[in-house]
């Protein structure tokens, strides 16, 4: 009857203000464990709950913390599973008898106030009456509920909950992992991409080899006309290829420089271009699919691509009026552009023309058309010939040798020590007066082509 | 130098570029199809079509431009059907000159409006679609997506896609631009939905075995993958690996790139041998075409599903192969090759080396602490997460925290990055739940929960576990009424996603329970008692009683009917069958695996 006094006391201190302070001397005596170990979670519960009557909480609360505290090691010192039930085993024990002893607690209390309160009105007693039930009934709740928390507890500190988080820590590893494989599979994709743009373009160039090599043979057959507009599709198709390479070229760079992007948005870091560069490709696959169709009908498939726009257009006009060979010089085949050839000094010249236009399709893969479409609008601007012209002049006043040396494409030139300055500027001014029609680029790049090309 | 050239020009020209080349295509499309000789455009000729493709691209460089923008700074010459062209050239070349985009953005806003007033009615502009499309663009480079957005919205609605190829492509790029910028904002499931609006005009205008509707399959799948829908990602990456089978060759690096994403998705759905034999196709590829660092990059992952395999002598090999290379190819401190170490060392870890194994971290660490130029942030990031696992599972939670810590910094305020960043924060959360930081954990919980919420509607199972946890957290912190919401929730999710009979699922019931009856009230505890009685029959019925969850789950119950002094009635007998050995049991047991192979999350 001790242990149940000792409920039936903590249940009175709950329900009655005035005996607190005796139940709380009384309950220190009672050192048993259990019985501490489960009253500490009542008081946040019971809080809400037993709104009425905080006062009588609070106090408790401030008591049993500490308890709690104690309690909690050696439940973890011991074997975690075993005790953690045993415990939860002793609480529930413990607070079946709580229940017992709520139940008892309410009758008694009932009892004596009734005795107590014998005196009293009808009205007063039903009161009281209400009251106590109430209590009782709260009581019974908050114990439940304090049961039930113990029960909760137990489950979190036991085993499966352990499980759990593992279980979920191993979920999250392996889903940082998988977005990190995507992640560096997206950095991977636009090299990848690139990896597949240059295979693009030497397939492309091999097709357009042998479309060279054919035309070679029924060269007789086709019209000049036809040749030109064959000529000037291929040539949109290198403008192509180049576009897509400077985009390539241009998404890479933030890449290298990695100054705030990598934001990976598939496959392109600055996502906003991504759709473009794709809607690039997806023209550039074009060509390939209606090649049949469109070698027949140039204009008719510029107007369908995108990418082969008016200005290339023009400037690939140009260039075929004023050096048929280029373009196919260009696609790596100058055997057969042999054919247009007027003359072996046009010849040399075709060869100046594939280094310019080496040269030039560097720049445009950097820059993009922008210059090219400045060199197609204007073919002969007068700034740029400005300083070939002086420079010519200078040059006519200085060594009237140069022309000859660069008529001859000569090897005095290279063995000569002459500065490369001088040789820069020699060779736009037998070019210039030759080709009039001729871009200016060319002319200025004839040097470089030089350079290179002995 | 070209190079330097192409460094200066900023990649934002290409957008106008294109847009330029749509306009000026569509001009001779609708006036002269055929012939129109392009010599003749050279010359500023005076017919309308021409003036309106060329003028602009003329004056591009040089001093010409300031007279003409004090023309056009009045709003009435709006009305001016050359000017729409004229300002997007405008606009393009600011970019394209580093003036600051903003700039830029006044001028396509208002090459826009032009478009707008000009467009004839009833006729879809184009035009107007493609200046959208710029001007999204720009916001998008100037970061503000959600400006974005309702300017996409719109360009996507003005093409017609029954008026041919034209109108389809600009639809296209438009439900593309607009899923990669959804995707910016980490609405992963709206960005799906645009993609797959994409993909979906695409077929219809190219047929659905055309090459490049694969590659939009193969988009589309990455990004399943990035919102762990692993089954509609395998679906569309069998259909690209079959597009691409009959147009290239075999062992292309179409199909190579294709079998990677494979094995990614394989990988993640717990298919190891499936996965593995993807990647040995993609390296022979690879080996073909000779892409030796791509060669690596596979032997790694071919490593990885050796170790999960427990192959652990082949993953050695394949790690130290793909070491060399990068070694070799990319120098000694470079990211790839912190990488390989952060993988070995988990091997090592694996086999009970614990000294390699640290080691290994820290000389990934070390790469990582000094990164060479040209190292991304996010793999940094995604490097320490790595090792911060190994930490974990050195039951070191303090360094992995730290770890963790370290990444989420370098991954914050990237756009694109919300689901890792919440990744990276529930594991941050579990991380303090496991050193008793509750209030932390659960803070860590919240954000994780918030941007996993932002990301879509349709919830991964990932979600519902956070949540079950999220729920533990608040548990320790004696908030009841939020734990029991989040274990609801949790429920709901996973029921849908793994099942009732998944382990997780069958935690996120148990928890419900206890927390319903901590909550105290009469009804919550008789839901407690319901779901407790169900659990037990799924366990009797289906998995099997050898889990030693089943004997506390059942004394609970006991409990639980005790005091609700039930303890004889019907729901009692269940109990008393429960408590009888059921002879069909042992046979269930083989099922019971069946059930809890959920892919990698097992």
């Amino acid at each position: 009857m001790g242990r149940k006094g000792n409920w039936l006391s903590s249940i009175k201190k709950v329900l009655s203000p005035s005996s607190k302070e005796k139940k709380n001397q009384k309950s220190k005596k009672n050192a048993y464990a259990d019985d501490k170990s489960l009253e500490p979670p009542v008081a946040p519960i019971v809080a809400p709950t037993v709104a009425p009557n905080p006062p009588i909480v609070e106090p408790d609360n401030s008591h049993q913390i500490p308890p709690l505290e104690e309690v909690k090691p050696i439940e973890v010192e011991d074997e975690q599973a075993k005790h953690a039930y045993s415990v939860a085993a002793a609480a529930a024990a413990a607070s079946q008898a709580a229940a017992a002893a709520a139940q008892a607690a309410a009758e008694s209390v009932r009892l004596a106030e009734l005795t107590r309160y014998s005196g009293k009105s009808k009205e007063e007693v039903a009161a009281i009456r209400i009251q106590t039930t109430f209590r009782g009934y709260l009581a019974r709740r908050a114990l439940r509920a304090l049961r039930g928390l113990v029960r909760l507890k137990t489950l979190v500190e036991g085993p499966a909950v352990k499980r759990q988080t593992a279980n979920t820590l191993k979920c999250m590893q392996n889903l940082s992992r998988v977005h990190s494989q995507i992640n560096s599979r997206r950095i991977r994709m636009s090299e990848e991409n690139q990896a597949l743009q240059k295979q693009l373009l030497q397939k492309r160039a091999k097709e357009i080899e042998s479309l060279q090599m054919g035309e070679e043979w029924n060269d007789s057959l086709q019209s000049k006309e036809e040749i030109e507009a064959k000529l000037l599709s291929k040539y949109e198709a290198t403008m192509r290829r180049e576009r897509a390479m400077a985009y390539s070229f241009s998404h890479q760079q933030p890449w290298k420089k990695s100054s705030r992007t990598t934001n990976l948005l598939f496959m392109d870091p600055t996502n906003p271009q991504w759709g473009w560069s794709w809607l690039e490709r997806y023209m550039a696959a074009r060509p390939l699919a209606d090649k049949d169709h469109a070698s027949d009908h140039a204009s008719v498939r510029s107007g369908i691509n995108i990418t082969g726009s008016e200005i290339a257009k023009s400037y690939a006009r140009h260039q075929l009026n004023s050096t048929p060979p280029t373009p196919q010089a260009k696609a790596g085949v100058p055997i057969g552009s042999r054919k247009f050839k007027p003359g072996p000094d046009e010849d040399t010249k075709s060869v100046f023309s594939v280094q310019s236009e080496k040269n030039r399709r560097h720049s445009i893969a950097g820059s993009s058309v922008r210059d090219d479409e400045s060199l197609a609008s204007s073919p002969s601007v007068p700034s740029y010939m400005a300083p070939t012209k002086s420079a010519k002049a200078k040059l006519r006043g200085q060594s009237p040798l140069g022309p000859v040396e660069i008529n001859d494409v000569t090897t005095p030139e290279k063995g000569s020590g002459l500065n490369a300055k001088k040789r820069l500027s020699f060779p736009a001014s037998p070019a210039r007066p030759r080709r009039h029609s001729g871009p200016p680029k060319v002319g200025s790049n004839i040097g470089i082509g030089v350079e290179q090309n002995v | 130098m070209p190079g330097l050239v192409s460094v200066k020009t900023p990649p934002r020209i290409s957008i106008p570029e294109d847009h330029n080349n749509h306009q000026i295509r569509t001009t001779p499309d609708s006036t002269n199809p055929k012939t129109t000789p392009p010599a003749q455009r050279r010359p500023p000729s005076p017919s309308p079509s021409s003036s309106r493709a060329k003028p602009s691209p003329d004056r591009s460089s040089g001093k010409k431009k300031s007279p003409e923008k004090q023309l056009l700074l009045d709003e009435s010459s709006l009305d001016n059907p050359d000017l729409g062209p004229f300002l997007l050239k405008l606009a393009r070349d600011t970019i394209a000159s580093g003036d600051g985009p903003s700039k830029a953005l006044d001028y396509a806003l208002r090459a826009s409006k032009s478009f707008e007033r000009c467009a004839v009615e009833g006729e879809p502009s184009l035009d107007l679609a493609m200046c959208l499309h710029v001007v999204a663009a720009i916001y998008c480079s100037l970061g503000r997506f959600e400006e974005a957005i309702p300017v996409l919205d719109r360009a996507i609605k003005v093409p017609e896609i029954s008026r041919g190829a034209d109108h389809a492509l600009a639809a296209f790029s438009g439900y593309m631009q607009l899923g990669d910028t959804h995707s910016m904002l980490g609405q992963l499931d709206r960005s799906i939905e645009c993609y797959k609006e994409g993909l979906k005009i695409q077929m219809e205008a190219l047929g659905d075995t055309d090459p490049r509707v694969a590659e939009t399959c193969r988009y589309l799948a990455e990004a399943h993958v990035q919102a762990m829908q692993f089954d509609e990602a395998d679906t569309l990456c069998k259909r690209t690996l079959e597009i691409h089978r009959v147009h290239s060759a075999p062992a292309s690096l179409e199909e190579a790139a294709d079998r990677r994403l494979m094995a990614l998705i394989c990988e993640a759905k717990g298919d190891y041998e499936s996965a593995l034999e993807h990647l040995v196709l993609a390296s022979m590829a690879m080996i073909a075409n000779g892409q030796d660092n791509e060669v690596a990059a596979i032997d790694l992952s071919i490593g990885n599903i050796y170790l999960s395999l427990s192959r652990f002598d082949e993953a050695v090999f394949s790690y130290q192969k793909a070491l060399t290379v990068f070694k070799a190819s990319k120098g000694d401190n470079h990211p790839a090759v912190a990488s390989v170490f952060v993988r070995l060392a988990d091997l090592y870890y694996k086999t009970g080396k614990l000294r390699e194994s640290r080691s290994y971290c820290e000389n990934a660490l070390r790469i990582y602490a000094k990164p060479v130029p040209g190292t991304t942030p996010e793999d940094i990031a995604s490097g320490m997460t790595e090792i911060s696992a190994i930490y974990e599972s050195f039951n070191e939670p303090e360094e992995a925290l730290k770890l963790l810590q370290k990444s989420m910094k370098l991954l914050e305020d990237k756009p694109g990055q919300q689901s890792t960043i919440a990744g990276v924060e529930a594991r941050m959360g579990v991380m303090f739940y496991m050193v008793g930081r509750y209030e932390e954990a659960r803070g860590a919980f919240e954000s994780a929960v918030a941007k996993l919420r932002a990301s879509g509607e349709r919830k991964s199972a990932f979600f519902g576990v956070v949540l079950n946890q999220m729920g533990l957290a608040c548990v320790q912190l004696f908030k009841i009424d939020e734990a029991a919401e989040l274990f609801e929730e949790a429920r709901e999710i996973l029921e849908q996603e793994c099942g009732p009979c998944h382990q997780d699922t069958l935690g996120v019931y148990s928890n419900l329970a206890a927390t319903y009856d901590a909550l105290g009230s009469i009804c919550r505890v008789e839901d407690a008692i319901e779901i407790l009685e169900y659990v037990l029959k799924l366990r009797e019925e289906k998995l099997g009683t050898a889990n030693p969850d089943f004997d506390d789950e059942k004394k609970r119950l006991a409990e639980l009917l005790k005091e609700a002094g039930r303890s004889r009635n019907k729901k009692a007998k269940s109990l008393e069958n429960l408590i009888d050995p059921n002879s069909k049991r042992t046979k269930k047991e083989a099922s019971s695996k069946k059930w809890s192979a959920f892919g990698f999350r097992s």
